[in-house]
């Protein structure tokens, strides 16, 4: 039964990624990537890490994807015409990449298979306390350079699209 | 109750394959983002995966490396987002096919 529910959200993922990179509407791509993103958050549950998983549920469908929705409305006319427009047959391009990336996920298979250990997944114990005494001992300085390198990104950000009077 | 761990990396290549095609298919730059996004994904699948291997004591290393590349993947989408738009006032596109000069 919860074997189901994986299995469930694994179809969940991979088709929502497709149909998000083959549909020729962005804000149609960006509404499946929230599927996609809710399905995957739903995997960290299934990989023995609730933290990760609550928190890539927040980060992810609660702030980047709106994020997105919000450059999508800023760049308008461009995101929603761009690709309808040039509606040409499948081409010499597209076939090298299609076949690009089936090497890509046909190598990545390969390798997995040969050096991962194929053992089921074993709980080590809440995510919360692991995390939180990592955090303050091991990680402190990786912890505090995160924090000011991303107080440094939405500066920047916020510099990058005022509005400049001349 | 448990699942294998193949299953999840079957999971994170095929989602890294589907990234990779739209980073370097797609002509528009929201999708190839959307693109990266998925590749970020698929490896935050397999650091919190791979951190619940073995039993013993190192368990916090994978999944702080994977909570570490949500917070540096949300503050490259933030930025890459803002220059977006920045482009499209420019260029009046966001098609990285037509983007072709950067000098005023």
């Amino acid at each position: 039964m919860i074997k189901l529910v994986f299995y469930v959200f694994a179809f969940l993922a991979i088709a929502a990624a497709l149909y998000a990179v083959s549909t020729k509407q962005i804000i149609r791509s960006v509404f499946a990537m929230f599927a996609c993103f809710f399905a995957i958050s739903g995997l960290l549950v299934f990989a023995k890490s609730d933290f990760i998983a609550i928190a890539h549920l927040m980060i992810y469908v609660g702030g980047i994807l709106v994020v997105m929705v919000f450059g999508i409305m800023l760049s308008q006319k461009a995101s929603l015409s761009n690709e309808v427009l040039q509606k040409k047959s499948i081409s010499l391009h597209q076939y090298l990449a299609l076949l690009a990336c089936l090497a890509l996920f046909v190598i990545l298979i390969y390798f997995f298979y040969l050096y991962a250990p194929n053992t089921p997944i074993h709980y080590v114990g809440s995510d919360i306390q692991i995390i939180g005494i990592a955090l303050l001992t091991k990680y402190l300085l990786p912890f505090e350079l995160v924090s000011l390198l991303l107080l440094a990104a939405f500066i920047f950000t916020a510099m990058v699209t005022r509005k400049n009077k001349n | 109750m448990d699942i294998n761990i193949s299953h999840f990396l079957f999971i994170s290549a095929a989602l890294f394959a589907i990234g990779f095609y739209a980073a370097i298919r797609r002509r528009n730059i929201i999708l190839v983002l959307i693109g990266i996004e998925l590749m970020v994904n698929a490896a935050v699948i397999n650091l919190v995966v791979f951190a619940n291997v073995n039993t013993k004591s190192n368990a916090a290393d994978g999944k702080l490396m994977a909570l570490f590349a949500i917070v540096l993947s949300a503050a490259a989408i933030a930025l890459a987002l803002a220059i977006v738009v920045k482009v499209y006032q420019y260029f009046n596109t966001i098609n990285p096919d037509q983007i072709e000069e950067f000098k005023n």
